[in-house]
């Protein structure tokens, strides 16, 4: 039987409910069309498309890029202290590590790395400085012809500008000797698309071996070439290092030989990660007077990667040379790409046809090359000089796809979105150890092409039963590559993925009040899942996720901001054994997030306007699937922060993991051999951990000009 | 009127895909194994062949773990550095169950390796059982008592 059996469900409900009653009737003399266009307030992309404006991404403390995604319904990103990796996205049953699985786009950049041996389709989106973050749109399902590779889950656009025209310098100093710096400048001659940001970031980090450094810079020109041309550009240079502790095992932090937050004194030595980054995007935008839009924005993006990962301690024997064991399991994962690419669309001013129905098209292509030097080796960790190489491959890649989508309004209520979407993917590889005895040996040679065409449609269909409340159904097939360096030859170089959702969502008028309840189900030919022993992410078989995403985001008062959303969800996977599945490992079954913030003016400071904002934000994930058996601990996050401003200074103070509660950042369960002791010691299963952040303050100057 | 029409409808919109969508949250299609006897597979992978180099003095075994995955094809060399005769004999690994289904899992018999004598070299090809987990190996030579086990792990 099914009750109103969780309070946090039953109040979320009540509040969805009771919030619809309160609401007015909508004003006939409502700007509609700016409602459509500046906040898609009835999205023909499925119910889980949102635009989140700058008061949303900062209504509690989020201090990297990544975390901003937190402020959508059903997101919950992960804090890090350190730099270099992208952060963990958990999303409708799916715990995206790095990024991979959710389609990123800068401005019209593509952010994911398509075949990045950390994970395919790898992105980070903390090169972008999180201050110069206008708006984010995501879109949760593959439901969009226009949404590429790595769109599993859903898609993150991010749009850059600094509305707040002038410049700021905001110093940070916190926690662990925590130092960031911060400038930004954007003229007030020019518009919010054009400004020059710069951030440093220098932290010892909490506990052993967590020292990080990051220097980023963000630019972006925007300027009308004439009445009906555009041009925008972007440049994004990253780089960034830092060390990493590694996992530790409950049963030796139970036992009081180790510390949450130390690092085993043998074979964890030299573990880091090492992320540079530099991205070039244009953007020409050509408006008729018709009202029909055209768009071309090419790109280049150039990444360097290098991880040092010890998970088992010194279980591994060379597979080249089976007298080498023991020296440690510290794997040096290394990826550096080169890509070119464009976007390109040409999108038709709505037609009418009579008085019931009007017809929107769009037509767009995609292109994007890659190359790939890529390897996984074992080093030996005091003198990091290599004694098994596991992979070492260059690989060419190719997407070359095109879209074509219709948007259909039928009698003002029917709103038909989509169509289909066709890619050509296309691998070269050349395997430096095929033939070898290494695991990359392929039968096929060194030399290897693979080669598909994946067409997905994508069609969402959403019916106004009243101006404030709409139902959505949604199908879509989407694709992600597959792990290049180990296909064969001729295989199919990608993962279908195939998701349907079913909701409603209701909104009011000047977003005081916006709730959604989707249920969905998503199918991935491929699941990608964390084996220890092989040092990374491998591709296993097919899995299914079903769940419930239900989320309410009201500005009842002026001053006041609040939004929560509750995920429900099973994740199960076939693995490469014949009729074997399991629970998706790290996936929380459960996750609630609220986030309420007030701000506005406070009066006033020596004849100066004062003004402030509070923000809190919470996030409750159940416990995560370790084994099918096995299950890790809960999760409580509770973010405080607040700012005071009085003209051009402002003085600011976030607390992350305010509770101070120990929490791992990721726990998994597998066999390892971990030991204060040096040498080759006893093996047994148990779980490792990486610790999240500790308790965390920061404080911030800012003055602005 | 018009909003309070809507709060029902919206009321019962509203509890009626709640309560489909948590029976289909709630509900799985996991294919676990329709025999009761064929164990599990934890990382989903199988078949992968592997070298194996293992030394043995009078002390002790090195490496002091191997590891390979399930149902795997592994060519092992066992090498007597030491000064006495040594063998190789891997112990099952217990699997207690109430379901009637073996209650241990063990290496096949040609993983065995009768005793090798000092500097010499014996090399052996079996396949590794299907039962994951960490199998000690030893010699079953009498005068071994001083010789430390090994591990096998079976990922």
């Amino acid at each position: 039987m099914i009750r109103w059996a969780s309070p946090v469900w039953a109040s979320l409900a009540c509040s969805f409910v009771a919030a619809t009653a309160q609401a007015e009737p909508p004003a006939e003399t409502a700007p509609q069309e700016i409602q459509v266009r500046g906040v898609r307030p009835e999205s023909p992309r499925g119910v889980g498309d949102f635009r989140l404006r700058r008061e949303l991404l900062t209504a509690s403390p989020r201090q990297q890029t990544s975390e901003l995604l937190s402020a959508a319904p059903g997101f919950f990103v992960d804090h890090e202290d350190g730099e270099g990796f992208g952060n963990d996205i958990y999303l409708r049953g799916f715990d995206l590590e790095h990024g991979s699985g959710i389609e990123m786009r800068v401005g019209s950049v593509p952010l994911n790395i398509p075949t990045h041996i950390q994970g395919q389709g790898y992105a980070d989106a903390n090169l972008i400085i999180p201050e110069v973050v206008s708006q984010i749109r995501v879109l949760q399902g593959p439901y969009d012809p226009r949404q590429g590779d790595a769109a599993i889950v859903g898609s993150a656009y991010f749009d850059l500008g600094v509305p707040e025209r002038g410049g700021l310098v905001r110093g940070s100093y916190g926690s662990f000797n925590q130092k960031r710096l911060l400038a930004i400048v954007a003229p007030k001659a020019a518009g919010p698309e054009t400004f020059v940001a710069v951030s440093g970031r220098d932290t010892d980090g909490f506990g052993q071996n967590r020292a990080a450094r990051a220097g980023t810079v963000n630019a972006q020109y925007g300027v009308d070439l004439s009445a009906h041309d555009h041009l925008r550009v972007l440049a994004i240079a990253r780089a960034t290092d830092a060390t990493l502790p590694g996992v530790v095992r409950q049963d030796d932090v139970s036992a009081g030989r180790i510390g949450f937050y130390d690092s085993y004194p043998y074979y964890a030595e030299h573990q880091s990660v090492r992320a540079n980054a530099v991205i070039l995007g244009g953007e020409l935008r050509h408006l008729s007077s018709s009202g029909d839009v055209w768009n071309v924005a090419p790109f280049l993006i150039w990444t360097d990667f290098r991880a040092r990962q010890n998970y088992t301690g010194t279980l591994q024997s060379s597979r080249s040379d089976p007298s080498k064991f023991g020296l440690g399991d510290l794997f040096e994962t290394k990826n550096r790409e080169l890509a070119t690419g464009l976007t390109a669309y040409a999108r038709r001013a709505p037609q009418r046809f009579g008085a019931s129905t009007e017809l929107g098209i769009e037509p767009g292509v995609y292109l994007r090359f890659g190359h790939t030097e890529q390897s996984k080796s074992l080093l030996e960790p005091e003198n990091l000089t290599v004694w098994d190489r596991r992979l070492a491959a260059g690989l060419g890649t190719l997407d070359a796809g095109a879209y074509l989508d219709f948007e259909l309004l039928l009698w003002k209520k029917l709103r038909i979105s989509g169509g289909p979407r066709v890619d050509l993917l296309a691998v070269s590889i050349a395997d430096q150890l095929a033939n070898g005895t290494s695991s990359a040996t392929n039968a096929d040679g060194a030399q290897r092409t693979a080669m598909g065409v994946s067409v997905g449609p994508r069609i969402s269909a959403q019916y106004s039963l009243a101006k404030p409340l709409s139902f959505v159904a949604s199908y879509g097939e989407g694709y992600r590559s597959l792990d290049a360096a180990h296909l064969q030859q001729g295989a199919t170089p990608y993962s279908k993925v195939r998701s349907v959702e079913v909701g409603m969502r209701a909104q009011l008028p000047n977003e005081r009040f916006t709730s959604t309840l989707a249920v969905f189900e998503t199918r991935v030919g491929n699941e990608l899942v964390f084996v220890a022993n092989n040092g990374g992410l491998e591709s296993q078989n097919a899995s299914v996720r079903r769940g419930i995403v239900a989320s309410i985001v009201t500005k009842p008062l002026r001053w006041l901001l609040a939004s929560a959303s509750l995920s429900i969800n099973d994740a199960q996977f076939n693995t490469r054994v014949a009729g074997i599945s399991h629970h998706v490992p790290s996936v929380p079954p459960l996750l609630f997030r609220s986030d309420v913030s007030v701000r506005g003016p406070l009066g006033k400071l020596w004849q100066r306007p004062l003004s402030g904002r509070v923000g809190v934000g919470y996030t409750f994930a159940s416990a995560q699937h370790l084994s099918d058996t096995v299950r890790g601990p809960k999760t409580n996050a509770l973010n405080v922060g607040g700012e005071l401003r009085s003209s051009s200074i402002a003085v600011g103070v976030d607390v992350y993991n305010a509770l101070g509660l120990l929490t791992a950042d990721s726990s998994d369960i597998y066999v390892s051999n971990w030991s204060l002791q040096p040498g080759q010691q006893a093996a047994s299963l148990a779980i490792h951990s990486v610790a999240a952040p500790p308790a965390t303050v920061l404080g911030s100057v800012t003055v602005y000009f | 009127m018009k909003p309070l029409v809507l709060t029902s409808l919206f009321r019962r919109g509203a509890f009626l895909l709640a309560t489909a969508a948590l029976n289909f949250a709630c509900s799985s299609d996991v294919r676990k194994n329709d025999d009761a006897c064929t164990p599990d597979d934890a990382d989903g992978i199988i078949d992968e062949p592997a070298t194996l180099l293992l030394t043995v003095s009078d002390t002790e075994f090195a490496p002091k773990i191997l590891a390979a995955q399930n149902t795997s094809e592994i060519t092992l060399t066992l090498r007597n550095d030491g000064t006495t005769p040594h063998s190789f004999v891997v112990d099952c690994l217990p699997t207690p169950n109430n379901d009637g289904c073996p209650t241990e899992s063990c290496f096949p018999s040609d993983s065995k390796i009768d005793p090798v004598p000092p500097g010499e070299s014996v090399t052996i090809l079996f396949e590794t059982p299907l039962v994951e987990g960490i199998y000690d190996f030893h010699s079953d030579v009498a005068e071994d008592t001083e010789l430390t086990p090994g591990q096998f792990i079976i990922q």
